[in-house]
Protein backbone atom coordinates (compact mmCIF):
# COMPACT_ATOMS: atom_id res chain seq x y z
CA UNK A 1 0.00 0.00 0.00
CA UNK A 2 1.39 3.37 -0.96
CA UNK A 3 2.20 5.58 1.97
CA UNK A 4 0.14 8.77 2.20
CA UNK A 5 2.13 11.94 1.46
CA UNK A 6 1.79 14.89 3.79
CA UNK A 7 0.53 18.11 2.15
CA UNK A 8 3.99 19.69 2.58
CA UNK A 9 5.77 16.72 1.00
CA UNK A 10 3.34 16.94 -1.94
CA UNK A 11 4.24 20.63 -2.41
CA UNK A 12 7.97 19.78 -2.31
CA UNK A 13 7.32 17.23 -5.09
CA UNK A 14 5.42 19.81 -7.13
CA UNK A 15 8.47 22.08 -7.01
CA UNK A 16 10.51 19.24 -8.50
CA UNK A 17 7.98 18.72 -11.30
CA UNK A 18 7.45 22.44 -12.10
CA UNK A 19 10.67 22.73 -14.15
CA UNK A 20 11.81 19.12 -13.97
CA UNK A 21 14.64 20.12 -11.62
CA UNK A 22 15.12 18.00 -8.53
CA UNK A 23 17.09 20.78 -6.81
CA UNK A 24 13.91 22.95 -6.77
CA UNK A 25 12.33 20.31 -4.56
CA UNK A 26 15.38 20.49 -2.28
CA UNK A 27 15.02 24.29 -2.20
CA UNK A 28 11.39 23.98 -1.07
CA UNK A 29 12.42 21.43 1.55
CA UNK A 30 15.07 23.87 2.83
CA UNK A 31 12.47 26.64 3.22
CA UNK A 32 10.12 24.27 5.09
CA UNK A 33 12.88 23.01 7.35
CA UNK A 34 13.90 26.51 8.49
CA UNK A 35 10.30 27.60 9.11
CA UNK A 36 9.36 24.37 10.90
CA UNK A 37 12.40 24.75 13.17
CA UNK A 38 10.83 28.02 14.23
CA UNK A 39 7.55 26.19 15.01
CA UNK A 40 5.59 27.81 12.17
CA UNK A 41 2.32 25.95 11.55
CA UNK A 42 2.68 23.49 8.64
CA UNK A 43 -0.40 24.94 6.89
CA UNK A 44 1.19 28.39 6.90
CA UNK A 45 4.49 26.96 5.61
CA UNK A 46 2.49 25.35 2.78
CA UNK A 47 0.78 28.68 2.03
CA UNK A 48 4.17 30.40 1.70
CA UNK A 49 5.52 27.64 -0.55
CA UNK A 50 2.45 27.66 -2.81
CA UNK A 51 2.93 31.40 -3.46
CA UNK A 52 6.52 30.72 -4.52
CA UNK A 53 5.49 27.68 -6.58
CA UNK A 54 2.95 29.74 -8.55
CA UNK A 55 5.67 32.21 -9.56
CA UNK A 56 8.12 29.42 -10.45
CA UNK A 57 5.48 27.80 -12.69
CA UNK A 58 4.63 31.13 -14.30
CA UNK A 59 8.16 32.34 -14.98
CA UNK A 60 9.99 28.98 -15.24
CA UNK A 61 12.86 30.62 -13.36
CA UNK A 62 14.58 28.75 -10.55
CA UNK A 63 13.29 29.57 -7.04
CA UNK A 64 16.86 30.46 -6.04
CA UNK A 65 16.93 33.18 -8.72
CA UNK A 66 13.45 34.43 -7.81
CA UNK A 67 13.66 34.35 -4.01
CA UNK A 68 17.27 33.75 -2.99
CA UNK A 69 18.53 30.88 -0.86
CA UNK A 70 16.04 28.78 1.14
CA UNK A 71 17.17 30.47 4.36
CA UNK A 72 16.73 33.94 2.86
CA UNK A 73 13.23 33.18 1.62
CA UNK A 74 12.20 31.48 4.88
CA UNK A 75 13.41 34.53 6.83
CA UNK A 76 11.56 36.89 4.47
CA UNK A 77 8.31 34.92 4.88
CA UNK A 78 8.71 34.79 8.66
CA UNK A 79 9.36 38.55 8.90
CA UNK A 80 6.42 39.32 6.61
CA UNK A 81 4.02 37.23 8.70
CA UNK A 82 5.28 38.88 11.89
CA UNK A 83 4.79 42.31 10.33
CA UNK A 84 1.29 41.41 9.12
CA UNK A 85 0.44 40.10 12.59
CA UNK A 86 -0.50 36.63 11.38
CA UNK A 87 2.36 34.39 12.34
CA UNK A 88 0.70 31.14 13.44
CA UNK A 89 2.83 28.82 15.50
CA UNK A 90 1.99 25.29 16.57
CA UNK A 91 2.85 23.31 19.66
CA UNK A 92 5.81 21.56 18.07
CA UNK A 93 7.61 21.06 21.37
CA UNK A 94 4.54 20.39 23.52
CA UNK A 95 4.55 17.38 25.83
CA UNK A 96 1.31 16.39 27.56
CA UNK A 97 1.13 13.93 30.44
CA UNK A 98 -0.74 11.53 28.15
CA UNK A 99 2.28 11.47 25.82
CA UNK A 100 4.78 10.67 28.59
CA UNK A 101 4.50 6.84 28.35
CA UNK A 102 5.03 6.75 24.56
CA UNK A 103 7.93 9.25 24.64
CA UNK A 104 9.41 7.70 27.78
CA UNK A 105 9.36 4.19 26.33
CA UNK A 106 10.65 5.44 22.97
CA UNK A 107 13.61 7.12 24.67
CA UNK A 108 14.15 3.98 26.76
CA UNK A 109 14.45 1.94 23.54
CA UNK A 110 17.19 4.24 22.21
CA UNK A 111 18.99 4.34 25.56
CA UNK A 112 18.94 0.52 25.77
CA UNK A 113 20.66 0.33 22.39
CA UNK A 114 23.13 2.98 23.51
CA UNK A 115 23.96 1.07 26.70
CA UNK A 116 24.41 -2.15 24.72
CA UNK A 117 26.86 -0.48 22.35
CA UNK A 118 28.75 1.09 25.27
CA UNK A 119 29.10 -2.23 27.13
CA UNK A 120 30.14 -4.09 23.97
CA UNK A 121 32.70 -1.39 23.19
CA UNK A 122 34.02 -1.89 26.72
CA UNK A 123 34.55 -5.61 25.95
CA UNK A 124 31.63 -6.79 28.11
CA UNK A 125 29.90 -9.33 25.85
CA UNK A 126 27.95 -10.83 28.77
CA UNK A 127 26.77 -9.45 32.10
CA UNK A 128 25.05 -10.34 35.30
CA UNK A 129 21.60 -8.94 34.68
CA UNK A 130 19.65 -7.10 37.37
CA UNK A 131 16.32 -5.33 37.34
CA UNK A 132 18.27 -2.07 37.58
CA UNK A 133 19.85 -2.61 34.18
CA UNK A 134 16.37 -2.43 32.68
CA UNK A 135 15.15 0.23 35.11
CA UNK A 136 17.95 2.66 34.19
CA UNK A 137 17.00 3.25 30.51
CA UNK A 138 13.28 3.09 31.31
CA UNK A 139 13.70 5.40 34.33
CA UNK A 140 15.77 7.92 32.37
CA UNK A 141 13.29 7.80 29.46
CA UNK A 142 10.25 8.35 31.68
CA UNK A 143 12.15 10.89 33.80
CA UNK A 144 13.06 13.04 30.80
CA UNK A 145 9.55 12.85 29.30
CA UNK A 146 7.86 13.59 32.66
CA UNK A 147 10.24 16.52 33.32
CA UNK A 148 9.42 17.91 29.90
CA UNK A 149 5.66 17.49 30.54
CA UNK A 150 5.92 19.14 33.96
CA UNK A 151 7.83 22.09 32.47
CA UNK A 152 5.41 22.51 29.57
CA UNK A 153 2.14 22.19 31.49
CA UNK A 154 3.27 24.42 34.39
CA UNK A 155 4.78 27.00 32.03
CA UNK A 156 1.43 27.36 30.29
CA UNK A 157 -0.72 27.37 33.41
CA UNK A 158 1.48 29.02 36.09
CA UNK A 159 4.55 30.68 34.61
CA UNK A 160 8.30 30.24 34.38
CA UNK A 161 9.19 29.97 38.09
CA UNK A 162 6.57 27.29 38.78
CA UNK A 163 7.66 25.41 35.65
CA UNK A 164 11.33 25.46 36.73
CA UNK A 165 10.47 24.21 40.24
CA UNK A 166 8.08 21.54 38.92
CA UNK A 167 10.51 20.30 36.28
CA UNK A 168 13.42 20.24 38.76
CA UNK A 169 11.31 18.35 41.29
CA UNK A 170 10.13 15.81 38.70
CA UNK A 171 13.68 15.21 37.46
CA UNK A 172 15.02 14.82 41.00
CA UNK A 173 12.20 12.40 41.95
CA UNK A 174 12.71 10.27 38.85
CA UNK A 175 16.49 10.18 39.42
CA UNK A 176 16.14 9.16 43.08
CA UNK A 177 13.58 6.39 42.36
CA UNK A 178 15.71 4.99 39.51
CA UNK A 179 18.91 5.11 41.59
CA UNK A 180 17.23 3.43 44.57
CA UNK A 181 15.77 0.67 42.39
CA UNK A 182 19.18 0.14 40.79
CA UNK A 183 20.93 -0.11 44.18
CA UNK A 184 18.30 -2.52 45.55
CA UNK A 185 18.47 -4.72 42.45
CA UNK A 186 22.24 -5.24 42.80
CA UNK A 187 21.54 -7.53 45.75
CA UNK A 188 18.94 -9.48 43.71
CA UNK A 189 20.59 -10.49 40.41
CA UNK A 190 18.38 -12.10 37.76
CA UNK A 191 21.13 -14.22 36.18
CA UNK A 192 24.00 -14.13 33.69
CA UNK A 193 23.17 -13.35 30.07
CA UNK A 194 24.55 -11.82 26.89
CA UNK A 195 24.83 -8.01 26.61
CA UNK A 196 22.97 -8.43 23.30
CA UNK A 197 19.86 -9.07 25.41
CA UNK A 198 19.49 -5.28 25.46
CA UNK A 199 18.07 -5.76 21.96
CA UNK A 200 15.05 -7.47 23.56
CA UNK A 201 14.68 -4.64 26.07
CA UNK A 202 14.82 -2.08 23.26
CA UNK A 203 12.32 -4.02 21.13
CA UNK A 204 9.82 -4.40 23.97
CA UNK A 205 10.11 -0.69 24.88
CA UNK A 206 9.67 0.36 21.24
CA UNK A 207 6.62 -1.89 20.76
CA UNK A 208 5.05 -0.66 24.00
CA UNK A 209 5.70 2.97 22.93
CA UNK A 210 4.00 2.43 19.55
CA UNK A 211 1.07 0.56 21.14
CA UNK A 212 0.49 3.35 23.69
CA UNK A 213 0.80 6.02 21.04
CA UNK A 214 -1.79 4.33 18.80
CA UNK A 215 -4.15 3.70 21.69
CA UNK A 216 -4.00 7.36 22.79
CA UNK A 217 -4.24 8.82 19.29
CA UNK A 218 -7.47 10.84 18.96
CA UNK A 219 -9.88 9.37 16.41
CA UNK A 220 -10.80 12.83 15.13
CA UNK A 221 -9.72 16.39 15.83
CA UNK A 222 -11.88 18.10 18.46
CA UNK A 223 -14.26 20.71 17.15
CA UNK A 224 -13.02 24.22 17.98
CA UNK A 225 -15.31 25.87 20.47
CA UNK A 226 -15.69 29.60 21.00
CA UNK A 227 -14.49 30.77 24.41
CA UNK A 228 -17.09 32.97 26.08
CA UNK A 229 -15.63 33.26 29.57
CA UNK A 230 -13.12 36.12 29.95
CA UNK A 231 -10.98 34.22 32.49
CA UNK A 232 -10.76 31.19 30.21
CA UNK A 233 -9.90 33.47 27.27
CA UNK A 234 -7.14 35.12 29.33
CA UNK A 235 -5.75 31.78 30.53
CA UNK A 236 -5.69 30.45 26.96
CA UNK A 237 -3.99 33.60 25.63
CA UNK A 238 -1.39 33.54 28.43
CA UNK A 239 -0.71 29.82 27.83
CA UNK A 240 -0.12 30.38 24.10
CA UNK A 241 2.13 33.41 24.66
CA UNK A 242 4.22 31.63 27.31
CA UNK A 243 4.26 28.14 25.74
CA UNK A 244 4.49 28.77 21.99
CA UNK A 245 5.85 32.30 21.78
CA UNK A 246 8.27 32.02 24.70
CA UNK A 247 7.33 35.42 26.12
CA UNK A 248 8.33 36.22 29.71
CA UNK A 249 5.78 36.25 32.55
CA UNK A 250 5.87 40.03 33.07
CA UNK A 251 5.21 40.73 29.41
CA UNK A 252 2.37 38.21 29.28
CA UNK A 253 0.76 39.78 32.37
CA UNK A 254 1.00 43.18 30.68
CA UNK A 255 -0.55 41.97 27.44
CA UNK A 256 -3.45 40.26 29.24
CA UNK A 257 -3.95 43.25 31.58
CA UNK A 258 -4.14 45.62 28.60
CA UNK A 259 -6.87 43.52 26.99
CA UNK A 260 -9.06 43.73 30.11
CA UNK A 261 -8.58 47.49 30.50
CA UNK A 262 -9.24 48.17 26.83
CA UNK A 263 -12.34 45.96 26.70
CA UNK A 264 -13.73 47.73 29.80
CA UNK A 265 -13.10 51.16 28.19
CA UNK A 266 -14.64 50.12 24.89
CA UNK A 267 -17.64 48.52 26.62
CA UNK A 268 -17.14 45.35 24.60
CA UNK A 269 -15.95 41.85 25.36
CA UNK A 270 -12.30 40.85 24.96
CA UNK A 271 -13.40 38.44 22.24
CA UNK A 272 -15.05 41.25 20.26
CA UNK A 273 -12.03 43.55 20.60
CA UNK A 274 -9.19 41.04 20.26
CA UNK A 275 -10.64 37.96 18.52
CA UNK A 276 -9.72 34.45 19.58
CA UNK A 277 -6.66 33.88 21.79
CA UNK A 278 -5.00 32.11 18.84
CA UNK A 279 -5.55 35.03 16.46
CA UNK A 280 -4.50 37.66 18.98
CA UNK A 281 -1.36 35.74 19.94
CA UNK A 282 -0.44 35.58 16.22
CA UNK A 283 0.06 39.36 16.31
CA UNK A 284 3.03 39.08 18.69
CA UNK A 285 6.51 38.17 17.59
CA UNK A 286 7.88 35.12 19.43
CA UNK A 287 10.83 35.73 21.75
CA UNK A 288 13.15 33.20 20.09
CA UNK A 289 16.22 34.51 21.91
CA UNK A 290 14.59 33.79 25.29
CA UNK A 291 13.53 30.30 24.20
CA UNK A 292 17.09 29.55 23.09
CA UNK A 293 18.54 30.84 26.36
CA UNK A 294 16.23 28.54 28.33
CA UNK A 295 17.19 25.54 26.15
CA UNK A 296 20.87 26.42 26.51
CA UNK A 297 20.47 26.68 30.31
CA UNK A 298 18.91 23.16 30.44
CA UNK A 299 21.76 21.62 28.42
CA UNK A 300 24.32 23.53 30.49
CA UNK A 301 22.78 22.17 33.72
CA UNK A 302 22.94 18.58 32.41
CA UNK A 303 26.53 19.07 31.20
CA UNK A 304 27.65 20.57 34.53
CA UNK A 305 25.91 17.77 36.49
CA UNK A 306 27.72 15.18 34.39
CA UNK A 307 30.99 17.09 34.94
CA UNK A 308 30.52 17.09 38.73
CA UNK A 309 29.81 13.34 38.62
CA UNK A 310 33.08 12.90 36.72
CA UNK A 311 35.01 14.38 39.64
CA UNK A 312 33.73 11.52 41.80
CA UNK A 313 33.86 8.68 39.28
CA UNK A 314 35.66 9.28 35.96
CA UNK A 315 34.44 7.50 32.83
CA UNK A 316 35.08 8.29 29.18
CA UNK A 317 31.41 7.77 28.21
CA UNK A 318 30.22 10.25 30.84
CA UNK A 319 32.96 12.71 29.85
CA UNK A 320 31.81 12.49 26.22
CA UNK A 321 28.18 13.07 27.26
CA UNK A 322 29.23 16.09 29.39
CA UNK A 323 31.19 17.65 26.53
CA UNK A 324 28.35 16.95 24.08
CA UNK A 325 25.82 18.62 26.41
CA UNK A 326 28.04 21.68 26.81
CA UNK A 327 28.47 21.78 23.03
CA UNK A 328 24.69 21.67 22.47
CA UNK A 329 24.23 24.40 25.11
CA UNK A 330 26.74 26.62 23.30
CA UNK A 331 25.14 25.89 19.93
CA UNK A 332 21.68 26.81 21.27
CA UNK A 333 23.03 30.00 22.79
CA UNK A 334 24.66 31.01 19.50
CA UNK A 335 21.94 29.70 17.15
CA UNK A 336 20.17 32.07 14.80
CA UNK B 1 -10.59 48.34 12.27
CA UNK B 2 -14.35 48.68 12.75
CA UNK B 3 -14.78 52.28 11.50
CA UNK B 4 -13.25 52.84 8.08
CA UNK B 5 -10.12 54.94 7.81
CA UNK B 6 -9.92 57.72 5.25
CA UNK B 7 -6.79 56.15 3.71
CA UNK B 8 -6.35 52.64 2.26
CA UNK B 9 -5.80 49.95 4.91
CA UNK B 10 -2.23 49.06 3.78
CA UNK B 11 -1.19 52.71 4.19
CA UNK B 12 -2.72 52.84 7.65
CA UNK B 13 -0.94 49.62 8.59
CA UNK B 14 2.38 50.95 7.33
CA UNK B 15 1.99 54.24 9.18
CA UNK B 16 0.56 52.82 12.42
CA UNK B 17 3.78 52.77 14.47
CA UNK B 18 4.48 56.37 13.58
CA UNK B 19 0.85 57.43 14.14
CA UNK B 20 0.89 55.89 17.63
CA UNK B 21 4.14 57.69 18.45
CA UNK B 22 2.69 60.96 17.11
CA UNK B 23 -0.46 60.55 19.22
CA UNK B 24 1.77 60.60 22.32
CA UNK B 25 3.67 63.74 21.32
CA UNK B 26 1.51 65.98 23.53
CA UNK B 27 1.66 63.78 26.62
CA UNK B 28 0.89 60.33 28.01
CA UNK B 29 -2.32 58.50 27.09
CA UNK B 30 -3.75 55.09 27.91
CA UNK B 31 -4.41 52.56 25.16
CA UNK B 32 -8.09 53.27 24.60
CA UNK B 33 -7.42 57.03 24.43
CA UNK B 34 -4.68 56.44 21.82
CA UNK B 35 -7.23 54.52 19.72
CA UNK B 36 -9.70 57.43 20.06
CA UNK B 37 -7.02 59.97 19.10
CA UNK B 38 -6.14 57.98 15.99
CA UNK B 39 -9.83 57.63 15.05
CA UNK B 40 -10.26 61.42 15.40
CA UNK B 41 -7.38 61.89 12.92
CA UNK B 42 -8.92 59.62 10.31
CA UNK B 43 -7.13 56.34 11.00
CA UNK B 44 -10.42 54.57 11.70
CA UNK B 45 -11.42 53.14 15.07
CA UNK B 46 -8.80 50.49 15.69
CA UNK B 47 -9.77 47.40 17.59
CA UNK B 48 -7.62 46.49 20.56
CA UNK B 49 -6.27 43.54 18.60
CA UNK B 50 -4.58 45.93 16.14
CA UNK B 51 -3.44 48.61 18.59
CA UNK B 52 -1.83 46.77 21.50
CA UNK B 53 0.65 44.66 19.51
CA UNK B 54 1.97 47.97 18.11
CA UNK B 55 2.26 49.44 21.61
CA UNK B 56 3.95 46.26 22.82
CA UNK B 57 6.43 46.43 19.95
CA UNK B 58 7.19 50.10 20.59
CA UNK B 59 7.65 49.38 24.29
CA UNK B 60 10.04 46.51 23.53
CA UNK B 61 12.01 48.84 21.24
CA UNK B 62 12.24 51.43 24.04
CA UNK B 63 10.28 54.07 22.12
CA UNK B 64 7.48 54.26 24.68
CA UNK B 65 7.30 53.40 28.35
CA UNK B 66 4.22 52.47 30.31
CA UNK B 67 3.14 52.78 33.91
CA UNK B 68 0.12 51.28 35.65
CA UNK B 69 -2.60 53.68 36.73
CA UNK B 70 -5.20 52.47 39.22
CA UNK B 71 -8.66 52.11 37.67
CA UNK B 72 -11.66 53.91 39.17
CA UNK B 73 -14.31 51.22 39.51
CA UNK B 74 -12.72 49.13 36.75
CA UNK B 75 -9.49 47.35 35.95
CA UNK B 76 -6.22 49.31 36.17
CA UNK B 77 -4.79 50.53 32.89
CA UNK B 78 -1.38 51.37 31.55
CA UNK B 79 -0.50 54.86 30.48
CA UNK B 80 1.95 55.14 27.62
CA UNK B 81 4.52 57.91 27.29
CA UNK B 82 7.16 58.73 24.68
CA UNK B 83 10.75 58.15 25.76
CA UNK B 84 13.59 60.41 24.61
CA UNK B 85 14.50 57.71 22.06
CA UNK B 86 10.87 57.53 20.90
CA UNK B 87 10.75 61.30 20.43
CA UNK B 88 13.95 61.13 18.35
CA UNK B 89 12.50 58.27 16.29
CA UNK B 90 9.28 60.24 15.76
CA UNK B 91 11.19 63.23 14.37
CA UNK B 92 13.43 61.04 12.22
CA UNK B 93 10.56 58.97 10.81
CA UNK B 94 8.38 62.02 10.16
CA UNK B 95 11.24 63.52 8.14
CA UNK B 96 11.49 60.28 6.15
CA UNK B 97 7.73 60.27 5.47
CA UNK B 98 7.85 63.87 4.29
CA UNK B 99 10.75 62.92 2.03
CA UNK B 100 8.80 59.94 0.68
CA UNK B 101 5.74 62.11 0.09
CA UNK B 102 7.79 64.72 -1.78
CA UNK B 103 9.47 62.03 -3.88
CA UNK B 104 6.11 60.52 -4.85
CA UNK B 105 4.70 63.94 -5.65
CA UNK B 106 7.58 64.87 -7.90
CA UNK B 107 7.46 61.43 -9.57
CA UNK B 108 3.74 61.84 -10.12
CA UNK B 109 4.13 65.23 -11.72
CA UNK B 110 7.05 64.06 -13.85
CA UNK B 111 9.60 66.38 -12.24
CA UNK B 112 13.14 65.08 -11.94
CA UNK B 113 14.27 65.41 -8.36
CA UNK B 114 17.84 66.38 -7.67
CA UNK B 115 19.73 65.34 -4.51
Amino acid sequence: MAEARTPLAAIHDEFGRARGEHRDSAWAYGVSWRLMRRDVEPDQVGEGLKEALALVQETEESPEVLFGTPDEHADALYDRWVEEGRLHLWDASRMTWAQVPSWGLGLAAFLSLGLMVAFLANGESSRTWTLGMIAIPVGIGFGVAATWAAWDSLLRSRGTAAAAVGAGGTLASASIVTAMLNEWSKAHPLGHASTWSYLWVAAVCAMAAVTWSRWRRPRSAPEPTGITDVDEWSRELAAILRGRHGLGDARVRTIVGDTHAHAADAGRSVQEEFGTPEDYAARFEPDRARKRRIEAACWLAIGVAQGLWLLDDFGWLRATVAVACLGVAWQNYRRD
Amino acid sequence: MSEPAIWPAPWVRAALDLAVLASLADGPLHGYAIGQALAARGFGLLKGGSLYPVLSRLEEAGDVEASWVEGQGGPGRREYELTAGGRERLERDLASWRDLGETLTTMGTGTVRNG
